[in-house]
């Protein structure tokens, strides 16, 4: 390596010192002062921030508009045009031969006559709407990038669609669900983190409106007061029931103290809310979906009983009845079931019969043929409900009832299965296959099955459901009256439901 | 009335507003609380309840039953304790309910 590269005969340097050199001399600074300040700064850098500098702004046009949309029963349903009026009439026969006139005659003479009966049925249409608005400057500002003006439009739009799917599911504006009954209560000194007290237990139902809105950190709503866009103002029930008394429990000792608590399932209560604590200063510490709750620390909430007024705010007068509480009104006939209320805080689950079904859908769907020979064609769940059906059908039957259909393509193996469908076991035409949806707004606890199509000749009903309106969607861009731009949506309907006996529902379901 | 048994470590029973404090393990209740009530795992006391109940008198108990005695009245004790001790401690635990009886 150190062979000499003397070519011309003068002072000779090995590669390895020419190559030592070059090393030393990558790693000095340039001793020249004028290149050296050259290098130690250049012109033009990177922004360390992305909005300063000669720095590209790489914004993508156009808003995202990353939230869903879910309207399966706004979808579903026809609409149909109305023809004035306040509300949507009909009549219906409801029963023929209701008195089973026999029908042998004897010779030459006339046989019995029957009895024939009917009903006559009302629904009151009513409004909703909601309303926006854009200032001048928000459009200004938003030129070349979006049209401010039509995403609000568009976004008003979707707004009001997933509240009018809401009332067409639990709109409540006729079934009262009273005072919440005096909840029963056992203090305990294991199972918890409570102190030695005695503490208060205030429980109050709440309707679908109430559950939906109601978080333990929020409150639930009572009574609701809004102020409108327009200055006016709505005074309206928030879905909660009148509160109920208080129960006491005691922790006797120690403090690793539990209470359970329970009350009488409350028809038309899709969800409970829990207060505890001392008389008098009871704290929001759970909602539940069924009517029981074991409580094992403080309650976490802010919100207090006592600030609850003392009235039943569960219906809402400002809306339409939807379809749960169409199908709980009393008189309905549609089938009901409350699950039992089972251990206090643990509830009743859905119970599989062994053999490839759940006991309480079948005698749903056999009450339902019995009563009326029909069949629902979709039964809408929640997505806990959805699993445990699903796990309760597959592990539930050991005589391997049910029908796996595999995809043999490359690739489309998937884990994890997912009921899809039940077969309804009571049907003319043999099982008929009843699609399970789960719906967006259904809470947990509370199964709702659907009938679209009677099977009753020339029943002279199109529609089993439909939205009947008096005004479809319209859009108001109101006039000027400061510098922005008001939007207002709004539409005049009732959802008309020829047959609530072709309804089902089971709530209070557990867990499990 | 009906008189419960109560579940293990129960103090009370609370129905209709009205509370109704247990004793010994047994509470007793209006006729219509024991259906609300057998949710919390109340049930109504039978002849087998109230003998076995009979016999908790601590100066028959074994050491074992002492442990579980006390530990059914939220009486934590270690294990190092002495028999007479845990006879004297749970005759103690026994009295408040003796006196509210």
């Amino acid at each position: 390596m150190n062979a000499p590269t003397n070519m011309g005969g003068g002072n000779a340097l090995s590669v390895q010192d020419t190559l030592n050199a070059f090393k030393s001399a990558y790693k000095s600074p340039i001793a020249d002062p004028r290149i050296g300040d050259l290098l130690k700064s250049s012109t033009f850098v990177q922004s360390g921030s992305p909005t300063s500098g000669l720095t590209f702004y790489d914004l993508e046009l156009g808003a995202k508009f990353l939230y869903p949309v879910l309207t399966p029963l706004r979808n579903m349903i026809p609409r149909v045009s109305g023809k004035g009026g306040v509300q949507a009439s009909w009549r219906a026969v409801t029963a023929i031969n209701s008195t089973g006139v026999r029908a042998g005659v004897s010779g030459g003479n006339r046989g019995g006559q029957i009895v024939v009966g009917t009903t006559d049925y009302t629904a009151n249409y009513k409004g909703i709407g909601l309303e926006d608005s854009v200032d001048f400057e928000a459009q200004y500002a938003g030129q070349g990038f979006d049209d401010v003006r039509a995403i609000a439009s568009k976004t008003l739009l979707e707004a009001l669609m997933l509240q009018e799917e809401y009332t067409l599911l639990g709109g409540n504006s006729s079934l009262s669900l009273g005072t919440t009954p005096t909840p029963s209560a056992t203090g305990a000194i294991t199972g918890g983190s409570l102190a030695a007290a005695t503490y208060s237990v205030i429980c109050v139902a709440l309707s679908l409106d109430a559950v939906i809105n109601g978080t333990v950190a929020g409150g639930i709503q009572a009574s609701i007061t809004r102020t409108n866009t327009d200055g006016s103002s709505d005074t309206f029930g928030g879905g909660a029931a009148q509160k109920s008394a208080a129960a006491s429990a005691t922790v006797a000792s120690g403090s690793t103290g539990s209470i359970s608590a329970s009350v009488a399932a409350v028809k038309g209560a899709l969800g409970y809310a829990w207060f505890w604590g001392a008389a008098g200063s009871e704290v929001l510490g759970a909602i539940t979906s069924i009517n029981s709750v074991v409580i094992t620390a403080t309650a976490a909430g802010t919100q207090t009983a006592a600030s609850l007024p003392s009235a039943d705010n569960s219906k809402n007068t400002l809306v339409f009845d939807g379809l749960l509480y169409q199908a709980l009104a009393s008189g309905s006939n549609a089938y009901f079931q409350s699950m039992a209320t089972g251990t206090a805080g643990t509830g009743t689950p859905l119970t599989s019969d062994s053999a490839g079904g759940i006991v309480e859908i079948d005698t749903m769907l056999k009450s339902m043929w019995d009563n009326y020979r029909l069949t629902p064609d979709t039964i809408w769940v929640n997505s806990q409900e959805g699993l445990n059906i699903s796990k309760k059908i597959v592990a539930g039957s050991s005589s391997a009832a049910q029908r796996f259909v595999f995809n043999a393509e490359q690739g489309m193996l998937a884990g994890g299965i997912m009921v899809r469908s039940y077969l309804n076991r009571f049907s003319m035409t043999g099982a008929a296959e009843i699609p399970i949806k789960i719906h967006p707004n259904l809470p947990a606890g509370t199964i709702l099955a659907t009938t679209s199509k009677l099977p009753y000749p020339l029943s002279n009903v199109a529609n089993v459901f439909q939205v009947r309106t008096r005004q479809d969607y319209y859009q108001i861009e109101w006039p000027l009256r400061s510098r922005k731009y008001e939007y207002g949506v709004y539409a005049d309907q009732v959802l008309q439901h020829y047959f609530p006996p072709s309804m089902g529902v089971i709530t209070n379901i557990a867990n499990g | 009335m009906i008189k419960l048994k109560a579940p293990q470590g129960a103090c009370s029973a609370s129905f209709n507003g009205e509370e109704y404090l247990v004793v010994d393990g047994f509470v007793d209740v209006p006729d219509n609380a024991a259906e609300p009530l057998a949710s919390h795992g109340f049930h109504e006391a039978t002849d087998d309840d109230l003998a076995s109940e009979a016999s908790e008198d601590p100066a028959t108990m074994g050491r074992k039953e002492l442990f579980a005695f006390l530990k059914g009245r939220g009486i934590a004790v270690g294990a190092t304790v002495t028999t007479e001790d845990l006879r004297k401690y749970a005759t103690d635990a026994a009295k408040p309910a003796e006196k509210a009886e």
